[in-house]
């Protein structure tokens, strides 16, 4: 039996009633209660406190989850105090940080506090959360903090708060990007266009004029060839400081005006320009800046820059005009010789035009079979007998005519067409040989004139080797013409290619020598069997070379280094008996032959 | 309406001779299985009311009167006045069954003055909110559903549905109560208190549970049990879970009826649907009563004329269990409001059928107290 209930009959029973048949059935009744009551009880208490426990435990997770978000969370109640908060960080503009203050004024110093007050209000008011974000100053820097109020239950508030310092300076930052040329921190190509723009509504709106002038270093790419492009970048920046000193200096326009457009070319505007003249004051300090020596590393470097001119009105009604016609302005300068500046002239607008269509077409040039090889005879002095020819590229344009080799030729280097137009040279070089020998000719040596990019392209000589094993011609009879310039530029790869060309037979001539920038160290590292003497030196032979001796000098040193000497553009009786009585070895000009096309030059060629 | 009750018990045979109006065209009969099953006293009713349309299920105890009995035969005759009764019975082979089973009744028993369908149903082998969505699915507003699951004492291993003299596992017998002269009230209540944390179902089929946030299910129930999971399922029904659908304001209590060692899984009367939320409910003696008194009022409100002429209280084994000596304090309770002139009958079930309130879709219930009170003009 129960012990609470026979303690109880114990207690309020006489001891002979619990014998007395007709209770057994109640007590067995109430002894059957109190013994499922304790086990209800006892099953009840363990479901408590197991609950409890997961509750508990759900918590700490919880708790845990709460404190390593980087997040601050305060609850507020309706009076505005602070019922609990994390403690995950110490904002600074947290007041208080012990558990005994919770006022919202206690809390955060009070220019905070008002902030959270008023979305506090709001919160309460609308039962919908409230974002907000504020700053507080952190010694030379702010801090910028994200706040989120979102209503709980019928009277509570739960506040947010987040650390978005980082977030909102690489905002801060992307913004700038956006705008600006990370290298030099001058503003960009995009943030210039959108300040001329503005200044041209300003200057329409008051009847002035205003230019853009666009800067481009001359010889930039020399140098970030050959020193490398950390050389290249640190000069940039230095030339970016000078225009900016430069202007600082003049009352012409302000340091924000100057753009880095790109590359090596800047940009300048001049937003109130009483007269065009005016800018021609600053543009010698310009130059002079620019021109003055620079240290770069332990190397020092002078560099000159061509300036173009565009002035609105007359040169252009928006950003994109007067930009476009500044550097056409700049191309000019750089044509007449850099270092110099030139104003936009309508001329000039036609110059680029035709440029333009000079790109166009020579993109089609190949295709439409527009480019013609003439062959200029090379006669040896000794026996005046026939013994090379020098294939020459003439281009005939639909439209211009025949334009010159000198007018096409940077143009497509600059484009890169260089490299297919050099490769069409030699095959139909190759092709002409092949053909005059099947024709019965005695067979002579053509020579191609090939751009330092061909040198400079490591595929040259794969695509050299390929077209002599599938044309079996005699390497023999093809020479290979460089000139001094193209021997400048990557100066490992151009000597690898010369090396792979001098080791498959082919003879190399040094093209228009004496014009260039070569010394003599050069001439002993490269594998040169000709050397040709530039026209110029040819042609002064009368007036000056009696005195100074300058063309046999050269003749004596080229056989010293053993090779071949060519005189180039001989036209006179008198050149050739001078040439020939200073051991000159070959000849070639108008005084044999001017260039022919390969239908008129087979006349020169003898039959085997 | 004319209705007259008799019992039989094992130790004093029928408690007045069979026979008094034996023109009555329904009879329900609510027995312990081990009578139900024996066949000998519905050949008995059979013989004495054979025209009349007899339906009636196995137990986990009967009501009658303001008293609850175990191993007892109750057995309610009523004569109609102008209602009209008919009956319908499907048999079904598993729970996947249970929807096509549902709407196959209504089909069978549908008609134009249909006013309410009252049904009885194999307490182990059926999905009952299947079920209940399938006899409901066609029905016309207007007509009322309710019923239960037959029960088997605590011991969750057969349960028998009676058709005629036929009683069989497996088969779901209904009535359906014709004219405007019937009147219906239903009301359902529960009076359990959800606690403890919210648990995410991670794993379920149908009515089959297998795991909560990722834990076994089952391992739970015998944490809570602790020496109790012996009694498992029965001892199951102290802690039902509170399931709250998201299409459902109110949460619904889900019961358990089996579980599989095996398998690890328990098997609910009930939809237990993966990715809805459930809590552990617990007991509390004064929300029970309460509960039944509640239902009481919901389907006393529902009967759109007269007082109650008969109740049929079915209500749930977990309740029982619970209450133990103190389990008619809840038929009482319906007693105080329903008033002395009804004739009261019903059972402990494995699952009530009733909509919460007379206006609301009718669902599948657990730990309540379901009551239909019948009312003719």
């Amino acid at each position: 039996m129960h012990k609470l209930l026979t303690r109880q009959l114990r207690r309020h029973l006489p001891p002979e009633w619990l014998e007395k048949p007709e209770l057994r059935g109640l007590l067995e009744a109430i002894d059957t209660a109190y013994a499922q009551h304790d086990q209800d009880r006892t099953l009840l208490e363990r479901a408590m406190d197991l609950s409890s426990g997961e509750l508990t435990s759900a918590n700490k997770s919880l708790k845990l989850i709460l404190d390593s978000i980087p997040d601050d969370i305060y609850e507020f109640n309706a009076d505005k105090h602070v019922r609990h908060r994390t403690l995950n960080n110490h904002p600074p503009f947290m007041l208080c940080h012990s558990a005994g203050c919770s006022g919202l004024y206690e809390v955060f110093v009070q220019d905070v506090a008002e902030q959270y007050d008023s979305a506090l209000i709001e919160v309460l008011r609308s039962r919908e959360p409230v974002e907000f974000e504020f700053s507080f100053p952190d010694g030379d820097t702010n801090l910028y903090y994200e706040a989120r109020l979102v209503p709980v239950q019928h009277d509570r508030v739960l506040a947010l708060t987040r650390d978005i310092t980082k977030r909102k300076l690489s905002e801060e930052q992307i913004a700038w990007l956006a705008y600006h040329d990370s290298l030099t921190g001058l503003p960009n190509k995009r943030l210039f266009r959108e300040r001329v723009d503005q200044a041209i509504i300003n200057a329409r709106r008051h009847d002035r004029k205003l230019a853009v002038l666009v800067l481009d270093l001359d010889g930039f790419k020399l140098i970030n060839d050959t020193m490398g492009h950390p050389v290249g970048d640190l000069l940039l920046k230095e030339i970016a400081r000078r225009l900016l000193e430069c202007l600082r200096s003049s009352d012409l326009t302000e340091a924000q005006h100057v753009a880095r457009l790109g590359g090596d070319e800047f940009t300048i505007l001049f937003d109130d320009v009483e007269q065009v003249a005016h800018i021609s004051r600053i543009l010698p300090c310009i130059t002079s800046t620019i021109a003055r020596p620079l240290l770069l590393g332990d190397q020092e470097l002078v560099i000159s820059s061509s300036m173009g001119i565009a002035v609105y009105p007359q040169d252009g009604e928006d950003a994109d005009q007067l930009i476009k016609n500044a550097d056409a302005a700049m191309y000019h300068a750089k044509e007449l010789g850099k270092n110099n500046f030139q104003f936009f002239t309508e001329q000039l607008n036609k110059v680029s035009m035709e440029r333009l269509l000079l790109e166009t077409g020579l993109r089609r040039a190949l295709e439409k079979g527009e480019f013609e090889l003439y062959y200029q005879p090379q006669i040896d002095l000794a026996s005046e007998r026939l013994i090379g020819l020098e294939a020459l590229l003439r281009w005939k344009h639909p439209e211009l005519g025949g334009v010159s080799p000198n007018v096409f030729i940077p143009i497509a280097e600059e484009s890169g067409q260089i490299i297919r137009i050099g490769e069409w040279v030699i095959s139909r070089a190759i092709e002409q040989s092949l053909a005059w020998q099947s024709e019965g000719y005695e067979p002579v040596r053509i020579s191609v004139n090939l751009s330092g990019k061909h040198l400079q392209n490591h595929e040259f000589t794969d695509y050299l080797v390929e077209l002599l094993e599938t044309t079996g011609i005699d390497t023999d009879l093809l020479g290979i013409e460089i000139t001094e310039s193209s021997l400048l530029f990557n100066r490992e790869q151009t000597l690898l290619t010369l090396g792979d060309i001098k080791a498959m037979n082919i003879k190399l001539s040094m093209d228009d020598f004496g014009t260039g920038y070569s010394s003599l160290g050069y001439l002993k590292q490269f594998p040169i069997d000709v050397l040709k003497i530039d026209r110029s030196f040819i042609q002064d032979i009368q007036v000056r070379d009696a005195e100074t001796g300058l063309v046999k000098t050269i003749i004596d040193m080229g056989h010293v280094l053993g090779m071949e000497v060519v005189a180039e553009g001989v036209e006179t009786r008198e050149q050739l008996e001078y040439l020939k009585k200073h051991g000159c070895d070959a000849v070639q000009g108008f005084f044999f032959s001017r260039p022919l096309p390969a239908a008129e030059i087979v006349n020169l060629l003898h039959k085997v | 309406m004319h209705t007259v009750q008799n019992r039989w018990q094992p130790e004093h045979g029928w408690l007045w001779p069979l026979g008094e109006r034996n023109r009555s065209q329904l009879l329900l009969v609510f027995a312990a299985k081990r009578l139900l099953a024996e066949g000998e006293l519905l050949r008995q009713i059979r013989e004495t009311y054979p025209s009349a349309l007899i339906i009636g299920c196995s137990t986990a105890g009967e009501i009658m009167g303001r008293r609850v009995y175990d191993d007892t035969l109750c057995l309610t005759a009523i004569e109609f006045e102008k209602t009209r009764v008919k009956g319908a019975r499907v048999r079904v082979e598993d729970a996947a069954e249970s929807h096509a089973a549902g709407r196959e009744l209504a089909r069978q028993l549908a008609a134009d003055d249909l006013k309410h369908l009252f049904v009885l149903s194999d307490g182990l082998h059926i999905n009952g909110s299947e079920l209940v969505r399938g006899v409901t699915e066609h029905l016309p507003p207007g007509v009322t559903v309710s019923g239960g699951l037959s029960g088997d004492g605590d011991r969750f291993e057969q349960t028998l549905v009676a058709w005629g003299d036929e009683i069989r596992e497996r088969q779901i017998s209904a009535i359906g109560l014709y004219g405007e002269h019937i009147s219906v009230g239903c009301g359902s209540l529960g009076g359990w208190d959800s606690f403890g944390p919210e648990r995410l179902i991670t794993r379920a089929s149908g009515n089959v549970l297998y795991e909560l946030d990722g834990q076994s299910a089952l391992d739970l129930y015998k944490t809570y049990l602790g020496e109790h999971a012996m009694g498992l399922p029965a001892t199951g029904l102290l802690f039902p879970l509170s399931l709250r659908l998201p299409e459902n304001e109110k949460p619904i209590v889900r019961t358990i009826l089996a579980v599989d060692e095996k398998e690890q899984s328990m098997t609910f009367a009930g939809d237990i649907p993966q990715g809805c939320y459930v809590r552990l409910m617990k007991a509390n003696f004064d929300r029970l009563v309460d509960g039944a008194l509640g239902a009481a009022e919901t389907a006393g409100h529902g009967l759109r004329q007269g007082a109650p002429e008969l109740a049929i209280l079915i209500s749930c084994v977990g309740r029982k269990l619970i209450l133990k000596q103190r389990v008619e304090e809840e038929v009482e309770a319906v007693h105080e409001v329903l008033g002395d002139q009804a004739v009261y009958t019903g059972f402990y079930s494995y699952g009530e059928i009733s909509p919460f309130t007379p206006d609301a879709r009718c669902e599948l219930h657990n730990q309540t107290m379901t009551i239909t009170a019948l009312s003719e003009r």
